[in-house]
């Protein structure tokens, strides 16, 4: 048994801090798939499996039911769980397994896991991903064969540790209110993590050996701000994240009275603040807290819950839902970032290195037909003249001409049908790979307005994936490569008077508000939650301060050395005032 | 038993949304009904069966359904297909 005050680092999954005991779920005992019976028990075997069957039926009717209580998202992924589990075709296939002799528990991982690779070799990335759900129908399927008790019989103030969850075990522990997850295997875009953030649920993934190294009923803090676990925290570990909690609740509750209060530094500098948008009622959250505008409108969101390309009529629906609620103030649409660790139905076949492949304007490009479908929608979504359309992914200037030869056909054909349309829509470019960082002054001059995506841009300047736990200790958007960058974008930007904002997750970055402003960064992009937060940081400093401290960072060789630099703020800073 | 053809119309062709309407309402019937393409044949019953069709935007897919009620079953099936599985 542990008792030292251990910290492991894994990658944070879900934001929030869980204070908790640890609800250990070992890995289930691996399968002996060669296990055989004897003749005459084959008979008793079959029923067996059928009988397994049957309770997971029932027992699939009821998640369903929890999981439709949900979201769209959640029910989705649960469906396509039931559907493996109801299917005539593998019931089949492992009753003939058995009838040949396997135990049913065999019969089950040998059909499922010959399932599994099938899948795992389809040239389309979205089915090769459903290998997932096999697992976790197998994994199910093999817990009731053997009796074994649920795993969601955690109390009410558990932690969970796993290797790994299925989706039907986090509704079940939804249930229970469990308080946080650890798992030891899953990216940041598994559907454990994708549930977690859905529920608020703090979470922490990637941590190898999770559910050895800790026991049951330890006490645990999860961080998922930092992706820290804190194993048996002393008295004093848990006093600061209790209070750490504590300040987080407080400090949202104490902000509300900056609603109003315009976003200037102490020496009068305007600092923009926009929100990231992903459906029409975050324009709400983001307005009520006194946000100028949408900066950021994801609208692959609107496939990932149609499961497929929207017709123009329903993409206007939703763009012009968001464009009036926030009317007058501007919104930014960004066309469809489809491809690499995202949305990629449409793409022709299996990429071997999708963040390199067909994505963002060279799948547009690609796929004229649902580009310019996208393109007439915000187009016709912009009749209040308070939106823009940004392109993603944009590295050469061919695809940026290319694309505003798009949007001048489809304003044409608008004109044409006597529909009416902002004739002078802006066109802006997303800042996001090197080449179009180096070439940012030709952007600046041939586009309305540059935006930085600053964690694709750091992950291709850094050339790490950050959802692969092996690297993730690399992937920094502070390294002093991406902040040169930036500096090179907006210095580019000023030159041919461009706005240029920032949108990444660098723009929500406790440590990085005055180094962008110090950098000359104008706008800001962030969740509505972290609205007031950044706007409390931006009144109490000064534009001279900003400029004093992007000094020093010029002279940065390493990381290290940037946030060292970075933690001087907090001197000039109240203690209190940052907790994330 | 009725044999004919279908062809993938949607943009999306089979994918995981489609596919899922496909098998609920293959499920409906008591025929068996059968997609093939290729030379392979799935069972439209089975969401792996049409999930590893793999079937894109523009293919064409044999389609055979027997059983009591052949004829409103193929019916069904066709009209998903014409329809591009309610896809606009």
């Amino acid at each position: 048994m542990m008792v030292e005050t251990t910290m492991l680092k894994g990658i944070a999954a879900s934001p929030g801090i869980a204070i908790g005991r640890a609800f250990v779920l070992d890995a289930d005992q691996p399968v002996d798939d060669e296990e055989r019976v004897a003749p005459e028990r084959i008979a008793g075997e079959l029923s067996r499996f059928n009988a397994a069957l049957e309770s997971l039926a029932a027992e699939m009717k009821n998640i369903l039911e929890l999981a439709r209580r949900e979201s769209d998202t959640v029910s989705s992924i649960v469906e396509s769980q039931a559907m493996i589990m109801s299917d005539p075709m593998l019931a089949k296939a492992v009753a003939t397994r058995i009838a040949n002799g396997a135990s049913a528990e065999s019969a089950v991982a040998r059909e499922f896991d010959a399932n599994k690779a099938m899948l795992y070799n389809a040239r389309d990335a979205v089915i090769r991903s459903r290998a997932q759900d096999f697992e976790h129908a197998k994994e199910r399927l093999i817990a009731v064969l053997r009796n074994r008790t649920l795993s969601h019989a955690a109390g009410y103030d558990s932690i969970v540790v796993a290797p790994t969850v299925t989706p039907q075990d986090m509704l079940y522990f939804r249930q229970t209110q469990t308080l946080g997850f650890i798992t030891e295997i899953g990216g940041l875009n598994s559907h454990a993590c994708i549930l977690a953030r859905d529920m608020n649920i703090p979470a922490v993934i990637g941590i190898r050996g999770a559910a050895d190294v800790i026991d049951k009923d330890t006490i645990l803090i999860v961080d998922g701000y930092s992706g820290v676990v804190v194993i048996n925290p002393d008295e004093a570990t848990l006093e600061e994240y209790r209070s750490k909690q504590y300040r987080a609740a407080e400090y949202r509750q104490h902000l509300g009275t900056l609603i109003d209060k315009p976003t200037v530094t102490t020496d009068g500098v305007h600092v923009r603040l926009l929100a990231n948008v992903d459906d029409p009622s975050h324009v709400d959250e983001a307005m009520m807290a006194g946000g100028e505008g949408v900066g950021l409108v994801r609208s692959e969101i609107l496939l990932i819950q149609h499961s497929r390309y929207p017709s123009v009529d329903e993409q206007t629906a939703w763009y012009r839902d968001i464009a009036e609620r926030a009317y007058p103030k501007p919104v930014t649409i960004r066309a469809f970032d489809v491809g690499s660790d995202k949305f990629r139905q449409g793409i022709p076949h299996h990429e071997d290195n999708p963040a390199l492949g067909l994505r963002g304007i060279r799948f547009l490009l690609y796929r004229q037909d649902i580009f310019e479908e996208q393109v007439c929608a915000v187009l016709r979504a912009s009749v209040h003249r308070n939106v823009r359309l940004m392109l993603p992914m944009v590295s050469m200037l061919e695809e940026l001409e290319e694309a505003r030869r798009i949007v001048e056909k489809c304003q044409r054909n608008l004109g044409a049908a006597g529909i009416d349309f902002d004739p002078h829509l802006p066109v802006g470019v997303m800042i996001e790979t090197p080449a179009a960082a180096m070439m940012a002054d030709m952007f600046a001059k041939h586009s309305d307005f540059l935006s930085i995506g600053t964690n694709d841009l750091a992950q291709y300047a850094l050339a790490t994936d950050r959802t692969n736990d092996l690297v993730a200790g690399i992937f920094d958007a502070l390294h002093p490569a991406v902040i040169k960058l930036v500096r090179m974008i907006v210095e580019a930007a000023d030159r041919h008077q461009r706005t240029v904002s920032v949108c990444g997750e660098m723009a929500g970055h406790a440590a990085a508000t005055e180094m962008l402003i110090g950098l000359g960064i104008r706008e800001l992009s962030v969740a509505p939650r972290l609205l007031l937060e950044l706007k409390q940081r931006i009144i109490n400093v000064s534009y001279m301060q900003c400029r004093e401290l992007e000094q020093k960072l010029e002279e940065c060789t390493t990381t290290q050395d940037v946030y060292t630099v970075l933690n001087t703020i907090n001197e000039w800073r109240g203690k209190d005032d940052h907790y994330a | 038993m009725i044999e004919t053809k279908v062809r993938v119309t949607n943009r999306a062709g089979l994918h995981t949304r489609p596919a899922a309407m496909l098998v609920k309402v293959a499920s409906q019937f008591d025929s068996e009904i059968y997609l093939e393409r290729d030379g392979f044949q799935i069972n439209a019953k089975s969401i792996i069966g049409v999930m590893t069709l793999a079937a894109e935007q523009g293919c064409e897919l044999g389609l055979t359904v027997e059983g009591e009620d052949e004829a409103r079953a193929a019916a069904a099936m066709e009209e998903l297909f014409s329809s591009g599985f309610g896809e606009q």
